[in-house]
C-alpha cells in the first residue's frame, strides 16, 4: 500500500497554486497521472522520487519515505525512474548504464532481452535512436527491482508505431516485476492500454479518479464518440449549414441546423459528438 | 645566433612548468568538489563564493601578492606557525610560489568546471541518484567523465594562466634563480638589463609554447563536439 | 440541434444496452443507448436532443411506423432551397428543426401552418444534458 498525502506550493505559468494530493495506491496498481500541462503531475512523481520537498507524508508498504522534516534521499527509495529526455549517462554504453545501478550481469543481461537491446549492449549511448534509448532508460529503472516505478511521459517524444511496442514493454516489465507503477501520461489510449487506475489533475488538486473508462470516457450525455476541437467555419450550402471542425490533425464538417448554427462562434473550442449508432466502421 | 641558443639558460621555463603543473594538480583536487558544489547548490551563500572565487581575476596581481606576501611571512601567525612547527618558510621559495599560485589560478579551474557541470542535463545526475549513487559518485562516475570538455579547458587554462603569471610571482617569490625565477620573471629581468637577444629568445618560446597549448584545446574542443562525447 | 425538456420515466437495460422511456407533455418518447450518464436515472430531468436530418415527417394516415418517437406539431416555417427543404416545427412550446429533400417537400406539399408527425426513430435522440433529479 502506498499512502500519499502531501501539499506542496507551485510557481505555474498560470500564478501560484497548491499541489494538494492525497492518495492511496493498492501494490501492483498501474495507475495513469493525467491532467493538464502545469497541473503539478510532474512535481507529483518527483516528490515521490525525493527529488523535491514538499509538505506531509509518504508511506510505501510501512516504510515511511517523508513525515515532517524528514525526507528519505532519493538514494535510499527503492524507486525507478524514467524521464522524457532518457537521462542516460552517455559516457557508458548501454549495459553499462544498467551495471551502474547495481553489478548484476544476470539481471541486466535479463532486462536487455526483454526491450530487445542484447545486440546492442556495449554500443554507445549517443548512437542509439530515441526509442532504443528509451528502452535502455526503462532497463535501466529496473535493476533496482523498484517497488515503485515512476514514469514521466516517457513515450510522448516518439513516434506512434514505437509507442505501442514500448507500451507493450513497460507493460511486462511491470507484471513481472510485480512493481507498483505511475505514470505521466497525456496520451488516452496508452492510459486506457496500460493503466488499472487513472487519476486526473487539475490545477494541483485531485480532480477525478477511477478506472480508465469512468474517467476518460465522456459521459456528460448519451453520446458515445466525443472528440475536442476548434470550430473554424461555419459553411451555408443550399438551405443547411455545414461546420468544419478542427480535430487533431484533421478537419470534419458536421452539418448542423439553424439554431445550433445561432449558438456557436467561430474559433470556439467545440465538442463533436455521435451516439454509437451512426458511425460506420471500415478496413483501411 | 646557434650558440645563443645553446648557452641560454632554460632553468627559468622548467621551473615555469614545473609550478604550473603542481598549481594545476592541487587546483584540481580542490576546485573539483568546489566548483561541483557551486553547480549543484541552491543556497543562498553561492554568489559570495563564487564571488570569492572569481577576485583573482580582477584584483591587480600585486594586490594579491601583497597579501599572500602578508598572510605567509615570518612575521605573521601563520607563516610563523609554519617556519615553527615544520622548519617550512613559505615565502621567496618555491613552496611560496605554488600557494601564491593557486590563489591566482583558482577562478580559471573553478569556472570551466562549474559551467561544465551546470551544462550537464540535470535529469542525468538525478537519475544516477536514483540508481542509488551519491554526490561523490555521481561527481565522478557521471558528471566529470560527461564534461570532459569542461575538464580539459579547466586542466589546460589554469596551466598555461599560470605559466603565464607574473606579478604574482615576482611579489611573493623575487627572482631566486632555480628556485623562483620562472620564465616571466626571467623575461623582465633580461628587459632590465637590457640583454634583447635572451629577452627576445624567451619572449617567442613563450608564444609558440602558448599557442600550441591553446590550439591544443581548441581542437581536442572541436573534436569532442563533433563526435558529441 | 433541436432540444426537448423531458422527464426520465423508466429504463430497461441489458448489459451495455439501454431502453430508455421519457415523458414529453404526456407524450411518451424512447431512446435507446449504450453508456447512460451516471445522473441519468428516473425522475431526472433531461434536455433530448436530434439533428435535424434525423427528423423525419410524415402528414396524414401513415399506417404503421417503427418510429419510436412520433410528436405532432405544425410547420412553422419553410424554407426550401434547390435540392434540400430546412423546416421548423412548432409544438408543445418547443421549435424543432428538420431537413428533408426538397423532393419530399414536394410530393408531400408541405405548406406552412400545416399540421405533421415529427418522427425520430430512437437510436437518433441523444440526452444532451441532464438538467436536474
Amino acid at each position: 500500500m502506498i499512502e500519499i498525502d502531501i501539499t506542496k506550493p507551485l510557481h505555474g505559468v498560470s500564478g501560484e497554486m497548491l499541489l494538494e494530493a492525497k492518495l492511496t495506491i493498492a501494490e501492483g496498481d498501474f495507475v495513469a497521472l493525467a491532467g493538464e500541462s502545469g497541473s503539478g503531475k510532474t512535481t507529483l512523481l518527483r516528490i515521490l522520487a525525493g527529488l523535491e520537498h514538499a509538505e506531509g507524508t509518504i508511506e510505501v508498504s510501512g516504510e515511511t519515505w517523508q513525515e515532517k522534516s524528514f525526507h528519505m534521499p532519493p538514494q535510499k527509495r527503492g524507486i525507478g525512474f524514467v524521464f522524457q529526455d532518457y537521462a542516460l549517462f552517455e559516457n557508458m554504453s548501454v549495459i553499462e548504464n544498467l551495471l551502474f545501478v547495481q553489478k548484476d550481469n544476470v539481471l541486466a543481461k535479463h532486462l536487455l532481452e526483454i526491450v530487445e537491446l542484447s545486440e546492442l549492449s556495449h554500443r554507445r549511448i549517443t548512437t542509439l535512436s530515441g526509442g532504443q534509448k528509451q528502452r535502455v532508460s526503462l532497463a535501466r529503472a529496473m535493476m533496482k527491482r523498484p517497488k515503485l516505478l515512476l514514469l514521466d511521459e516517457p513515450l510522448s517524444a516518439l513516434d506512434p508505431s514505437m509507442r505501442t511496442k514500448l507500451q507493450q514493454e513497460i507493460l511486462t516489465l511491470h507484471k513481472e516485476f510485480g512493481t507498483t507503477t505511475l505514470m505521466v501520461s497525456h496520451d488516452p489510449s496508452e492510459i486506457y492500454r496500460l493503466a488499472n487506475r487513472v487519476v486526473m489533475l487539475e490545477k494541483g488538486r485531485i480532480k477525478s479518479e477511477g478506472t480508465p473508462k469512468e474517467v476518460l470516457l465522456q459521459r456528460s450525455s448519451s453520446q458515445k464518440f466525443s472528440f475536442t476541437g476548434e470550430l473554424l467555419e461555419i459553411v451555408e450550402v443550399d438551405v443547411i449549414k455545414v461546420a468544419v471542425i478542427a480535430i487533431g490533425q484533421q478537419l470534419v464538417e458536421v452539418v448542423i441546423g439553424e439554431e445550433e448554427a445561432r449558438n456557436l462562434k467561430i474559433g470556439q473550442s467545440v465538442r463533436v459528438g455521435t451516439k454509437a449508432f451512426a458511425p460506420i466502421i471500415n478496413h483501411v | 645566433m646557434f650558440e645563443t641558443l645553446l648557452s641560454l639558460d632554460m632553468t627559468p621555463f622548467a621551473l615555469s612548468f614545473k609550478l604550473a603543473l603542481i598549481t594545476t594538480l592541487i587546483l584540481f583536487v580542490i576546485a573539483l568538489p568546489l566548483a561541483w558544489w557551486l553547480s549543484q547548490t541552491t543556497s543562498k551563500v553561492k554568489p559570495y563564493f563564487e564571488t570569492l572565487t572569481a577576485l583573482p581575476i580582477v584584483l591587480p596581481p600585486s594586490v594579491l601578492g601583497f597579501y599572500i606576501l602578508f598572510a605567509l611571512s615570518q612575521n605573521s601567525p601563520l607563516g610563523a606557525f609554519f617556519e615553527e612547527s615544520f622548519g617550512i618558510k613559505l615565502v621567496f621559495n618555491f613552496t611560496g610560489l605554488v600557494i601564491a599560485s593557486c590563489f591566482y589560478s583558482l577562478p580559471f579551474m573553478v569556472q570551466p568546471l562549474q559551467s561544465g557541470f551546470e551544462a550537464l542535463n540535470k535529469n542525468m545526475i538525478e537519475a544516477s541518484y536514483i540508481c542509488g549513487k551519491s554526490k561523490t559518485q555521481t561527481l565522478l562516475f557521471v558528471a566529470l567523465p560527461n564534461a570532459k570538455a569542461a575538464l580539459i579547458s579547466a586542466l589546460v587554462i589554469t596551466f598555461a594562466h599560470t605559466v603565464g603569471e607574473f606579478g604574482v610571482v615576482l611579489m611573493v617569490g623575487g627572482s631566486i634563480p632555480g628556485e623562483t625565477k620562472v620564465a616571466s620573471v626571467a623575461i623582465y629581468e633580461a628587459v632590465e638589463i637590457m640583454n634583447y637577444t635572451q629577452a627576445h629568445i624567451y619572449s617567442a618560446i613563450m608564444v609558440v609554447l602558448s599557442f600550441l597549448t591553446l590550439l591544443g584545446v581548441y581542437l581536442i574542443n572541436g573534436r569532442m563536439k563533433r563526435v558529441g562525447v | 440541434m433541436s432540444k426537448l425538456e423531458a422527464t426520465i420515466t423508466h429504463i430497461q437495460s441489458q448489459e451495455a444496452l439501454h431502453i430508455v422511456a421519457f415523458d414529453f407533455h404526456g407524450l411518451t418518447l424512447k431512446m435507446m443507448s449504450l453508456e447512460l450518464p451516471k445522473s441519468a436515472i428516473v425522475g431526472a430531468k433531461v434536455l433530448l436532443g436530434a439533428k435535424p436530418t434525423a427528423i423525419a415527417l410524415s402528414k396524414g394516415e401513415a399506417g404503421m411506423l417503427s418510429y419510436s418517437n412520433q410528436i405532432a406539431m405544425s410547420i412553422k416555417t419553410l424554407k426550401a432551397g434547390e435540392l434540400l427543404c430546412a423546416l421548423t416545427l412548432e409544438g408543445f412550446g418547443v421549435t424543432l428543426e428538420s431537413i428533408i429533400t426538397k423532393e419530399s417537400a414536394l410530393r408531400m406539399a408541405l405548406q406552412e401552418g400545416e399540421k405533421v408527425t415529427a418522427l425520430i426513430k430512437a437510436s437518433e435522440l441523444s440526452i444532451m444534458e441532464v438538467l436536474d433529479v
